[in-house]
């Protein structure tokens, strides 16, 4: 018996071949969001949850001038400050945030190695075992640090990694020791970790309760009890350090577990995620599984009612309805079975592309047994599900009508294929729209005027300090060179972002934060930008260390009284000779402020520590080289490295670019899934009716009417989606554009097109299935019924 | 055999009601050869889907082997059918993703018997009816004559002793329809009960008994000069 079921089931997957295919595909697609959805939520929600100790992150909220800045970052003294003073406070362990820098390794440059400074007890704080070195050793020489294995094994291969040299900012560390690779779970991530002392090292690092470098500071309490209180106490140290009202800090607590689904805190360590951008993904994939499944119980259920008649003769012939039902069950678990091993392919391919567009860590073989369970339970819920409702048309009829053809399955008014098409392309139109409009942004952000000149313009970035004077000399050399219009030098790149100052103004007392450049003479010509008023920095009219220029945003402060207003920090005095238009030296993500600019960088601590050429060259990227190449050969000990201004800037965007491309995977897939559901429900739909078709060819209808006839049926419901869709695009597309402050409009039209594109598909889907029908001899047709 | 008294019918529709058989009173004794003859919508294949319990009557006795089966549910009366009644259909009724084989294998299938048991009787019927040789074929690489031979097989291959034929040469040529009717004949010969259904009265002449419907009630009943088994 059960070997006539699983013919009949395999008999009837090639028979229906293009169903089969379909529901394959949508039902494959399904269950790989489905699992991805299962995965990423069940990563998402158990971050750190695997320390044995209840741990403590210390958040501030800082007030300046009224304006609050919540962060997770503490100046330096701030942990040793609280551990001394507070009993309950146990252990305590600072780390900087994990960040990329340009570090040299056996003579290679890599750029995308996270460092860290954190202090020596990292391990017996977290709990970790070193693989390699002695714990108690590591990160107490200025100069130590250690390595994940994973890391050690991409730089080193199989060499020992124990006492290799890493060069970071021309400071050599060796490596003491290899730890394990923090769990995906862990938002503590870093490859190399080096000791707190190696900053106290560095020229001009400020290591004091008013800024300069941050950490993160995490504690252990003695009494979980005294949690309250501890954070009063933390308060109070924070109060004598910071008695003025314009600057105070207050402290609080946050568990470990809680950091990642936390985010709002400014310059957060790791990828903090926010509550809403993990329930709008969840719920993205829960769209794409619901329409497959739709997809899968429309169809398969519609398929179904072909199979009626030997299901009945089944009957007829002794089969109970569980018969029928165990049949069934063998044939959508077949289906199912396919369609998951076909999702873990899926999946797996697009894993990389959405761990890296969604900024997660999904990995399938980190849970093995969870994706059996899942898949387990999944596949008897649908198996059994899909069966029962495929067979409920059966159950009730007679068998001599369901015989004869009179039962069906298949909704008769077909209101659950119009719901299913109107659901599928309202969420195509959504998705495809929020789509565009993000690629119109990200587009409009990239080409926007930033009020200076970035093309042609590259740097060479230097990882090392480089004299001034070999800067000159560098500079005047290369000048001479064919293709090389000027060469500037700066503190910072512009159009990326800058570091901020404290600055008083005039008379007034108010501190001011104001971004602040350090600039050689040419910078201006170099990058084009014209000067509103004063006097300008030219090569042959330099201005003093005691005189900055401003933008047109800086005349706004409180204390601005024209050129000539004086300008005051760390008990110095600048004078303003001139105005430059307000660039946007920022990612137009963010609003650009005022802005100083100065020649005394060396003075202020600050070095040069880019080149930036700008070039005529016809092939910049080869110029760029031959530069690059000249300058190593002349400053072999300073390690630099070319950037290009425009793919520094087109940088800012990546994140865009990011949520542009999952909006249109996420579309794409929904396109898929609808027209392939429109394609499953069009078919259905015309071997119903082909006798009507055939008779309203006999009555005169031409081929072109009955075509008209289908996509009037479908098109008006697809119109109907894109209706119901716009609101809803309206709504999220304005809501992601408010949080530029540079941003476009939303371009309807382009809406609109796209709702054309989609029509247009759907015709030409519609026309496809009718037109073999549309074709055949009507009177056959009749007479074959 | 089969004992049918003040049987009615009726189909609903939200607006109309259809009596499709009024006051049905019928008998036939077991190894009687039966063809039931009327008008289009009659009500003969209704009466045939009564009979063999495909239909519950609306009303009236309806006595099998003895047993009031009229008001049986449908897991009864899907035990009841199990290898008590055979059906041949005017269009086949074969499943077209089974093989010739597995077709006739199929009313074996809920029977509870050993593999060799079913492999027996296949082959068995597919001798009589000689078939053999379309064992592995599916039922549209066959002629209309051939598919109506794997119906018959298959509603023999049990042994049922009740077969039930619903206008089994509508679709067949005269050769071929001869050919069925002959299969039929031989069939209650070795002793199986056959009610069929029919237009054709040639095909009635086979039987031992004519019934006449018209409008749901039996008209007239005329008995064949033919031996009774």
């Amino acid at each position: 018996m059960y070997k006539i079921y699983f013919n009949l089931a395999v008999r009837n997957l090639i028979k229906n071949y293009q169903n089969t295919l379909i529901n394959l595909l949508g039902l494959s697609l399904g269950l790989a969001s489905a699992l991805f959805i299962f995965l990423f939520f069940h990563l998402e929600t158990n971050f750190d949850n695997f320390y044995k100790d209840d741990i403590y992150r210390i958040t501030h909220k800082r007030f300046i001038y009224g304006d609050v800045d919540q962060t997770a970052q503490a100046f330096y003294p701030e942990g040793g400050t609280f551990l001394e003073k507070i009993e309950n406070i146990n252990e305590m362990f600072l780390i900087s945030n994990p960040n990329p820098s340009p570090i040299y390794i056996l003579n290679q440059r890599y750029a995308d190695i996270k460092m860290a400074v954190g202090s020596a007890n990292y391990f017996s704080f977290f709990g970790i075992k070193l693989l390699r070195g002695d714990a108690e050793k590591v990160l107490l020489a200025n100069n130590s640090a250690v390595i994940t294995a994973s890391m050690a094994e991409k730089v080193f291969g199989k060499a020992d990694p124990i006492g290799q040299e890493i060069e970071l900012y021309g400071t050599k560390l060796f490596i003491e020791g290899v730890i394990p690779d923090r769990p995906v779970n862990s938002h503590l991530q870093f490859d190399v970790l080096f000791p707190e002392k190696w900053v106290s090292e560095q020229n001009g690092a400020y290591l004091g309760w008013n800024g300069g470098w941050n950490f993160n500071v995490y504690i252990k309490l003695l009494h979980e009890d005294q949690k309250e209180a501890t954070i009063t106490a933390m308060n109070k140290i924070l109060d004598e350090v910071y008695p003025d009202d314009d600057f105070s800090v207050e402290a609080s607590l946050q568990t470990i577990e809680s950091i990642h689904l936390n985010k709002g805190l400014s310059y957060d360590t790791g990828n903090p995620r926010s509550n809403e951008s993990l329930w709008i993904i969840i719920a993205a994939g829960c769209i794409i599984l619901s329409l497959a499944l739709l997809n899968f119980v429309v169809l398969y259920t519609a398929q179904k009612d072909e199979e009626i008649h030997s299901l009945t003769l089944m009957k007829i012939y002794g089969a109970h309805h569980r018969d029928l039902w165990i049949s069934t069950c063998m044939e959508v678990f077949l289906m199912v079975g396919i369609a998951i091993l076909l999702s873990i392919f899926t999946l797996n391919l697009a894993l990389p592309f959405l761990n890296d567009q969604l900024v997660t860590r999904v990995f399938l073989g980190n849970y093995i047994p969870s994706i059996l369970g899942f898949y387990a339970i999944i596949g008897v819920i649908l198996t059994m599900v899909l069966s029962s409702l495929s067979l409920r048309g059966i159950k009730r009829s007679s068998l001599s009508k369901s015989l004869n053809g009179q039962t069906s399955i298949y909704a008769s008014k077909g209101w659950s294929e119009k719901a299913l098409l109107v659901f599928q392309f309202s969420t195509v139109f959504v998705l495809s729209c929020v789509g565009i409009t993000v690629y119109q942004q990200h587009y409009h952000l990239i080409h926007k005027d930033l009020g200076f000149q970035h093309q042609n313009v590259f740097t060479i970035d230097l990882s090392t300090v480089m004299p001034l004077e070999a800067q000159k000399s560098f500079k005047e050399k290369i000048l001479k060179k064919p293709g090389i219009e000027t060469v500037s030098m700066s503190s910072q790149m512009i159009g990326v972002g800058l570091t901020q100052n404290g600055y008083s103004i005039g008379e007034s007392e108010r501190s001011e934060i104001i971004n602040a450049l350090y600039v050689s003479n040419d910078f201006l010509e170099c990058f084009d930008i014209p000067l509103l008023e004063g006097e300008n920095l030219h090569t042959n009219k330099t201005i003093s260390d005691r005189q900055i220029l401003v933008n047109e945003a800086f005349k706004k402060l409180e204390g601005w009284n024209g050129l000539g207003t004086i300008v005051h920090r760390h008990d110095r005095d600048y004078e303003v000779v001139g105005v430059i238009p307000s660039i946007s030296f920022n990612s137009l993500a963010y609003q650009s402020g005022p802005l100083v600019i100065g020649t005394s960088a060396r003075v202020d601590g600050w070095n040069f520590d880019y080149i930036n050429i700008k070039t005529s060259s016809k092939n910049p990227y080869q110029l760029a080289n031959e530069i690059l190449d000249e300058f190593q050969k002349d400053y072999p000990d300073v390690r630099a490295f070319i950037t290009f201004y425009n793919d520094e800037i087109a940088y800012n965007y990546n994140y865009i670019k990011s949520q542009q491309q999952a909006s249109f995977f996420f579309g794409c897939i929904a396109i898929l899934i609808a027209i392939s559901g429109l394609w499953g429900i069009t078919r259905f739909s015309v071997l119903k009716r082909t006798k009507e078709m055939s008779i309203r060819r006999v009555n005169g209808a031409s081929r072109l009417d009955i075509l008209k006839l289908f996509n009037r049926d479908y098109l008006q419901w697809i119109s109907l989606s894109f209706l119901l869709a716009m609101p809803i695009a309206n709504y999220f597309g304005n809501d992601w554009l408010s949080s530029f402050p540079d941003r476009i409009g939303i371009e309807y039209f382009s809406w609109i097109m796209m709702g054309v594109i989609v029509a247009i598909i759907s015709i030409i889907t519609i026309t496809m299935i009718c037109w073999k029908i549309v074709n055949m001899n009507p009177s056959e047709i009749l007479r074959d019924l | 055999m089969i004992k049918l008294e003040n049987v009615n019918k009726y189909f609903e529709t939200e607006e109309v009601q259809t009596q499709a058989l009024n006051n049905i009173n019928l008998e036939v004794q077991e190894g009687e050869f039966i063809a039931i003859m009327g008008p289009s919508g009659c009500g003969k294949s209704t009466l045939l889907n009564v009979i063999g319990l495909l239909e519950s009557p609306s009303s009236g006795n309806y006595k099998l082997d003895g047993e009031e089966v009229a008001n049986f549910k449908e897991s009864q009366r899907t035990n009841l059918r199990k290898g008590n009644i055979g059906f041949v259909f005017q269009n086949f009724h074969l499943i077209n993703q089974l093989t010739v084989a597995e077709n006739i294998a199929l009313p074996l299938a809920y029977l509870n018997m050993s593999k060799s048991e079913r492999k027996k009787r296949i082959e068995e019927v597919l001798d009589r009816l000689k078939i053999s040789h379309r064992r592995g074929h599916y039922p549209q690489q066959l002629s209309g004559g051939q598919q109506q031979r794997v119906g018959i097989c298959r509603a023999v291959v049990s042994n049922p002793k009740l077969i039930l034929a619903d206008e089994p040469t509508g679709n067949l040529d005269s050769k071929n329809g001869k050919e069925v009717m002959e299969l039929l004949t031989e069939l209650n010969k070795q002793g199986a009960t056959i009610v069929m259904v029919t237009h054709s009265q040639r095909d009635a002449n086979y039987a031992h008994r004519v019934i006449s419907l018209l409008d749901g009630e039996i008209v007239t009943e005329v008995e064949n000069d033919i031996e009774l088994f």
